[in-house]
């Protein structure tokens, strides 16, 4: 492990943002919002979470799949992202990512426009001080102090930030600027150590479950409590769409200046078209029905299918849900 | 508990042991928030709350509880959304019980990465006309103060719309938590057929929006639902009441009020005097 001062910090930031795209929260209106910074200053690390989870910079709400000229029988295919370094990224949010990879780079059919992202993109995550009071990352092992999709993970100590290569990408930014980093001492590492320590119990402290009791949620599935859960859900796609981790997509087609769009972009299994076929059926006709399945899918088939839950706890939807819908019922019953 | 808490919750019981009622619509705690509750057994009253963060609109539910007597907490906001409701054909006013509960304006809701820490009441609130549902069959009087407002600006006056636009997320929470939202096929969900496309971000946004205005001019009851469900805290209430002024200017008419006064587009004669 590495240690970096204040002052190394700065000038690394400052080297980054002269050499190549830096994303870092910036606080706009009121919340933390992830944006393109042009100077050092402008990136504000003393945040509890973005509002919005970095997402949209693997996954955006919309692209285009390609475009076709009839007149011209022209195809253009839009690829590639911009080489980036994505700053401040809070472990459960990149733990998300890890998922992503597990899902969207499966091969034979890895998502090329995902994977071209994601190869561009340099995550650095920050350790979590304060956990929000709606946090539960505990529970899926993504954070608080370390994440699993990133490069390189700081966490803030006394006068600096200790410094951890995930990858090896993480690795070759260190090299970089390698003069600006010195060796951990054993100071910095208790303090890690005792971080680390009282964080895990605070967030044991709060929720504690079984992770492999949990994965047997569908085959063990409570109907009365989805049923009165259920009640409550308005089937708006907030949930969905402020997740770190839904990555369920849908395509559209449309004419646009002379040429034919297909466009790729985020769909929600909250919506009552979702399943609905073009013959009428659906398989998912109740509201019961889309409200278990948010669960079922996050908790007992993605964990079965891909080894890691599909949830990472962050919080979002517990907080912003209009009218309180809240994971944490669901795993206290069932973890 | 407040003595209007302890009111509203010997009324429930009553109605729930009298069985005038199947289930009761109200508020309940989760954490240090509110959410709606649905009460079906006397002995579940005490879970009923009643304070300055019940900011939610429960009419919203009570088009799919239509075959059902179900007894409803209701603001001022929430009881005149209400009365729209009977007026459009969509709730049957005898099957409904209505709670008044005395309002006076509700908090803004804690939102996830929020760095305000002080409660501020809403911007809708401000411009609240009535503070009591025009239709009730109980009053509970809240006998309290208006809410503490610990904000030290005025409301925002952004008036980019365009720019407040393009941070839409097209959640649809805005929709859904609108009582008066109740289309079954929505123009705006953008599936078939396409009118405003659904991925088309950020050209469609305005037309989202624009549509949903539209739709709500004349009809909001300004209940703020949708701004305080909006994630990236869109003020939409603030254009809805912007249509609606004009709506009064033009028409003299001002939604929910009334349960005998006609919605003017339901009696507008081409070329006539109405």
């Amino acid at each position: 492990m590495l240690f970096l001062d204040e002052d190394g910090f700065k000038r690394l930031l400052e080297q980054l943002v002269s050499n190549i795209r830096v994303i870092a929260p910036v606080e706009t209106d009121g919340y933390f919002e992830f944006k393109t910074i042009k100077h050092g200053g402008e990136a504000s690390l003393d945040y509890s979470n973005t509002r919005l989870p970095p997402k949209r910079f693997f996954l955006p709400q919309r692209e285009v799949v390609f475009k076709h000229d009839p007149k011209t029988r022209a195809l253009h295919e839009p690829m590639g992202g911009l080489e980036a370094v994505l700053l401040g990224v809070r472990p459960c949010d990149a733990s998300a990512l890890n998922i992503f990879d597990s899902v969207l780079l499966k091969p034979p059919n890895p998502d090329p426009f995902y994977e071209s992202r994601r190869r561009s993109i340099t995550v650095v995550s920050l350790s979590c001080a304060k956990p929000r009071e709606e946090c539960f990352c505990n529970v899926f092992e993504a954070g608080p102090i370390r994440g699993s999709g990133e490069d390189i993970t700081l966490t803030r100590i006394t006068g600096g930030f200790l410094v951890e290569a995930r990858s090896r990408r993480g690795q070759s930014l260190v090299e970089v600027s390698a003069s600006l980093f010195e060796e951990a001492g054993p100071e910095h590492l208790e303090e890690y150590g005792e971080l680390t320590c009282r964080l895990t119990r605070e967030m044991n402290s709060r929720i504690e479950i079984s992770r492999e009791r949990l994965v047997r949620l569908e085959a063990t599935l409570d109907e009365g409590f989805f049923q009165q859960a259920a009640q409550r859900c308005v089937e708006c796609s907030l949930c969905s769409f402020t997740c770190p981790v839904c990555y369920c997509f849908d395509t559209e087609d449309y004419f646009e200046k002379n040429a034919y769009v297909r466009t790729k972009g985020w769909d929600t299994c909250a919506s009552t078209l979702f399943t609905r076929m073009a013959s009428g059926l659906d398989p998912r006709v109740s509201r019961v029905d889309r409200f278990c399945h948010r669960f079922c899918h996050k908790l007992s088939r993605i964990p079965m299918a891909f080894n890691s839950f599909g949830c990472v706890g962050c919080g979002r939807c517990v907080s912003l849900c209009p009218v309180g819908v809240d994971i944490r019922e669901v795993l206290k019953r069932w973890g | 508990m407040s003595r209007a808490e302890e009111e509203l919750r010997s009324i429930v019981r009553k109605l729930l042991e009298r069985k005038d009622v199947e289930l009761v619509l109200g508020y309940e705690y989760y954490g240090r928030s509110v959410r709606p509750c649905f009460v079906s057994k006397p002995e579940e009253v005490e879970r009923l709350v009643w304070n300055s963060d019940c900011w939610f609109n429960l009419a919203t539910y009570l088009r799919s509880l239509r075959s059902r007597r179900v007894g409803i907490v209701a603001k001022g906001c929430d009881g005149r959304s209400i009365v729209e409701l009977v007026k459009e054909n969509q709730v049957d006013r005898g099957s409904i019980v209505v709670i008044a509960v005395e309002c006076n304006g509700v908090f803004k809701p804690f939102k996830y990465g929020s760095t305000h820490v002080g409660r501020r009441l809403a911007d809708y609130c401000r411009r609240c006309v009535t503070r009591v549902s025009p239709v009730a069959d109980y009053l509970v009087k809240k006998g309290g103060q208006a809410p503490e407002d610990e904000n030290t600006v005025a409301g925002d006056n952004a008036s980019d719309w365009l720019s407040l636009f393009r941070k839409c997320l097209k959640c649809m929470a805005c929709v859904k938590a609108c009582p008066l939202c109740y289309c079954t096929e929505c123009s705006i969900e953008g599936f078939k057929p396409d009118l405003v496309h659904r991925l088309r971000v950020p050209q469609e946004l305005f037309t989202f929006h624009l549509t949903r205005a539209l739709h709500m001019a004349g009809r909001c009851v300004e209940c703020g639902a949708c701004e305080s469900a909006c994630p990236v805290e869109i003020p939409l209430t603030r254009l809805y009441h912007e249509l609606n002024e004009w709506f009064r200017e033009n028409y003299g008419y001002a939604p929910g009020m009334s349960l005998s006064e006609a919605p003017p587009p339901l009696v507008f004669k081409e070329g006539g005097e109405d």
